[in-house]
C-alpha cells in the first residue's frame, strides 16, 4: 500500500473525524427536548463510537446513534466498535447558536472534560475519554430543521515529529507475527481497553497487552513497549484523531519520555478473514510548539464537505413532518 | 401489527422444508454472522420494543456506514445480463449480476428463484403492509431553510478557532475517475477521501413471515439522510417497485419509516436456495449459514452495496 510521503523529521499530521448522525438520533432528541429538557439547556451526556475497519478512501468517522442518550458513556469498548463520551449542548434559539463564542466554548469543555482528566490520570483508567466529542445543536422542532456542529477537541501546544519512518505492519512483521498478534488482540483481557492499550513484544513471536496505566512503569523497566491505538483512519501514513490525544496524555503523564513508539491498529474484515497488515507502526518525538504556554487553546471544530469551518444544516421535514409524510404516502 | 401479535412464535425447526426460521435459529445464524463478519453486530433496540422471543441484547443485527460508490445505473453489466421469465406480466426480470451471486457455475435456476421473488399484488394487499410510494418523484421541497439559518458569518475561520498545523487535509476525489479508482482499489493510497453514499443495514426477525427482514437507511455524500426516492437509485430497478416497502422499524421507537425488502417471498426463495445448495453440495445446509445465504440473495436487490457477508463459502 502506498503511503502519503511522511519523512523522518517532518511533523506528524492527523486525519480528523467526520461526524455521522443516525436519523434515529434526531427522533430521540425531539422527544427528549419536548418531554424532558423543555427550556432547560444543561449539557447532556452522549455516547458515540468509531470503528477501525473503514475502507480505504473513506474519512474516519465518529457516529452517534438513536441510542446515544441511553447508554452510559463509559461502557467498555469491544474490538470492532470503540465507544467514547460526548456532550450535547443545545440552545433554545438560533441566535444563541449563532452568537456563541466557539473558541471559548471549545476551550472550556476540552479543559473540563478532557484536559483535567488527562492531568488527574482518570484518562489512564478510562482512555475512551481521549476521544471525547462535543455536539452543539439548535433544533427547530416545528419545522424539523436542525443545525449542528461537532467538535473533536485536541491541543496545539505541542507537535509530534516523525522519528522513525512510518511503516505498515506488513512491512514490519511477518505474516506469522501478525497472526499471533491478531489472535492475542481478539482475546484481550477485560482490564485492557482495546481502543487504547500498551503492546509489549518480549520476543519475536510473543505479544503481551497491558492497560495504558502501566506504560510508564514498563518504560522504566526498559521493556520493549509501544502505545497501541485503534485507528479510525484508513489513509496511508496518516493516523486518526485518537492518537493525538493519547500522545498529549503521554506527554502530561510521563514528561521525562519524549520519544514514543506507536501502533495505529487498523483492521479489515473481508470474507470472514481479519487482516491488520495495513496498520501503521512508527516512532514519534513530542516537542513543545514555539511560544506555547499551556495546553489550551484547542482545536477540533469539524469542517464541512468543502473544507470550511461551518455547521451542518439538516432539513428532515420530508421524513419527520407528519403532514408531509402523509402527503407522500397518498 | 395485529397479524404479528396473533401469529404464534415458531418453535419447531422447519427451515429445510419451508425456508422459515425459529427465533432461536435466527439468533444462532446471527451469532455465526457476527462472529465471521464482525462488521455486523447485535443491537438491543429501544427497550420499549423488545420482543420477548428474542434475547434482550440480540433483537436485531446491524452494520453501519456501508459505502455505496455507484448507483445501480452506473454499474457495469459485464455481459451477464439476462432477461428472465419474459412472460411475466410485469415485463420480465433482469438479472444483471447472476455471476456474482452464483459463483462460477451459476445455473439459471437460482437466479430464476430470486427473480420470481416479486410481490404478488393481491397477496400483498391482503397482508399487513402498505406498499411504498412507487418511484414517483416528489416535488422538490420548498427551500426555506436558508431563511431559517443564515450562516454567512461562519465563513470567518479565525473567529471559530486557530489554525491547526497538525490537521491532515485530505484531497477530495470525486467524479468518474475517483470512482474508478475506488473500484480498482487504488483510491486512498494517495491519501484521498472519496465522498460516497452510505447505508446502515438492519436485519430483524419478522415474526409474521418467520424470516429475516432487511431494512435500509441511506445517507448522501454530505451525510444527509436520503429520501426514499433517492434510495431507489441503489435498488435493482426491477425490485425497487416490487419488493421494497417503507414501514416502521419494529425495534426503534418513533423512528422514521425505513425502506425494507418485503419478506413475503423470503421463505420460498430461501427454501429453493437451500435445495439447490443441498443438491450441489456434499451435505445439508446448516441453519447457522442461513443469514449468509440470505445476504447473498439480498445482493440481487442492492447490488452496489458492499456489505460483508462472505466467508470461504460459495453457493
Amino acid at each position: 500500500m502506498a503511503l502519503v510521503p511522511a519523512c523522518v523529521g517532518t511533523q506528524l499530521k492527523y486525519a480528523p473525524f467526520a461526524s455521522s448522525v443516525d436519523v434515529g438520533f434526531w427522533y430521540t432528541f425531539n422527544k427528549k427536548k419536548l418531554e424532558e429538557y423543555k427550556l432547560n439547556t444543561d449539557p447532556v451526556c452522549l455516547r458515540g463510537g468509531y470503528v477501525n475497519t473503514e475502507d480505504q478512501g473513506q474519512a474516519p468517522r465518529l457516529s452517534i446513534l438513536y441510542s446515544a442518550f441511553a447508554r452510559p458513556a463509559n461502557e467498555t469498548s469491544s474490538p470492532g466498535m470503540f465507544s467514547c463520551p460526548g456532550v450535547l449542548l443545545h440552545t433554545n434559539t438560533v441566535e444563541e447558536f449563532k452568537s456563541c463564542n466557539r473558541k471559548e466554548l471549545l476551550n472550556s469543555i476540552a479543559d473540563e472534560r478532557l484536559y483535567q482528566h488527562m492531568l488527574s490520570g482518570k484518562a489512564l483508567d478510562e482512555p475512551q475519554i481521549l476521544a471525547t466529542f462535543i455536539v452543539h445543536l439548535f433544533a427547530d422542532l416545528k419545522k424539523y430543521h436542525y443545525i449542528y456542529w461537532f467538535a473533536f477537541p485536541a491541543f496545539i501546544s505541542h507537535k509530534e515529529t516523525i522519528e522513525e519512518p512510518i511503516k505498515t505492519l506488513e512491512e514490519y512483521w511477518t505474516k506469522e507475527q501478525m497472526e499471533i498478534f491478531t489472535q492475542g488482540y481478539l482475546t484481550i483481557e477485560s482490564d485492557v481497553n482495546p481502543g487504547f492499550f500498551v503492546l509489549e513484544q518480549p520476543s519475536e513471536e510473543c505479544f503481551c497487552f497491558h492497560p495504558l496505566r502501566d506504560y510508564g512503569k514498563l518504560l522504566e523497566e526498559q521493556r520493549q513497549v509501544c502505545l497501541g491505538v485503534a485507528d479510525p483512519s484508513s489513509i496511508g501514513g496518516v493516523p486518526g484523531w485518537p492518537l493525538r490525544n493519547l500522545l498529549t496524555l503521554a506527554h502530561l503523564q510521563w514528561p521525562s519520555h519524549s520519544s514514543h513508539k506507536v501502533l495505529c491498529l487498523r483492521m479489515s474484515v473481508r470474507r470472514g478473514e481479519r487482516s491488520v497488515s495495513h496498520s501503521l507502526i512508527f516512532r514519534v518525538r513530542l516537542e513543545p510548539r514555539e511560544n506555547a504556554t499551556d495546553l489550551t487553546p484547542c482545536v477540533g471544530w469539524e469542517k464541512d464537505g468543502a473544507g470550511n469551518l461551518a455547521p451542518i444544516k439538516l432539513d428532515l421535514s420530508a421524513s419527520m413532518d407528519p403532514e408531509k409524510v402523509c402527503d407522500s404516502a397518498c | 401489527g395485529v397479524a404479528e401479535y396473533l401469529t404464534p412464535v415458531l418453535t419447531e425447526s422447519k427451515f429445510l422444508e419451508t425456508g422459515v426460521l425459529t427465533p432461536e435459529e435466527f439468533v444462532a445464524a446471527g451469532d455465526h454472522l457476527t462472529h465471521h463478519c464482525p462488521t455486523w453486530q447485535w443491537d438491543a433496540g429501544d427497550p420499549a420494543y423488545t420482543r420477548p422471543y428474542l434475547p434482550p441484547d440480540k433483537q436485531f443485527l446491524v452494520t453501519r456506514n456501508v459505502p455505496c460508490y455507484k448507483r445501480v445505473k452506473q454499474m457495469e453489466y459485464q455481459g451477464a445480463e439476462t432477461v428472465l421469465d419474459e412472460n411475466d406480466g410485469d415485463g420480465g426480470w433482469v438479472d444483471t449480476h447472476s455471476s456474482s451471486l452464483l459463483g462460477d457455475n451459476g445455473s439459471g435456476a437460482v437466479a430464476q428463484q430470486i427473480a420470481e421473488m416479486t410481490l404478488d399484488d393481491d397477496k400483498e394487499e391482503a397482508s399487513r403492509s402498505v406498499p411504498a410510494p412507487l418511484l414517483e418523484r416528489q416535488e422538490e421541497p420548498e427551500d426555506d431553510e436558508d431563511e431559517a439559518f443564515d450562516m454567512d458569518e461562519f465563513d470567518e475561520m479565525g473567529k471559530v478557532q486557530d489554525e491547526d498545523p497538525s490537521e491532515y487535509i485530505a484531497p477530495v476525489v470525486s467524479g468518474k475517475s475517483g470512482l474508478d479508482d475506488v473500484m480498482e482499489g487504488a483510491a486512498g493510497g494517495g491519501g484521498e477521501i472519496v465522498p460516497t453514499r452510505r447505508y446502515d443495514l438492519h436485519i430483524t426477525y419478522d415474526k409474521y413471515y418467520q424470516t429475516p427482514r432487511l431494512w435500509l437507511t441511506g445517507y448522501d455524500e454530505n451525510r444527509v439522510p436520503l429520501s426514499v426516492e433517492a434510495m431507489y437509485e441503489d435498488f435493482s430497478e426491477d425490485h425497487a417497485n416490487k419488493t421494497i416497502t417503507v414501514e416502521t422499524h419494529p425495534h426503534l421507537s418513533g423512528g422514521p419509516p425505513m425502506a425494507s425488502v418485503h419478506p413475503c417471498k423470503h421463505a420460498e426463495t430461501m427454501k429453493k436456495l437451500c435445495e439447490i445448495m443441498t443438491s450441489r453440495g456434499s451435505r445439508e445446509l446448516q441453519v447457522h449459514l442461513y443469514l449468509i445465504v440470505f445476504l447473498k440473495f439480498m445482493q440481487a436487490i442492492i447490488p452496489t452495496l458492499e456489505y460483508d457477508f462472505t466467508q470461504n463459502f460459495t453457493l
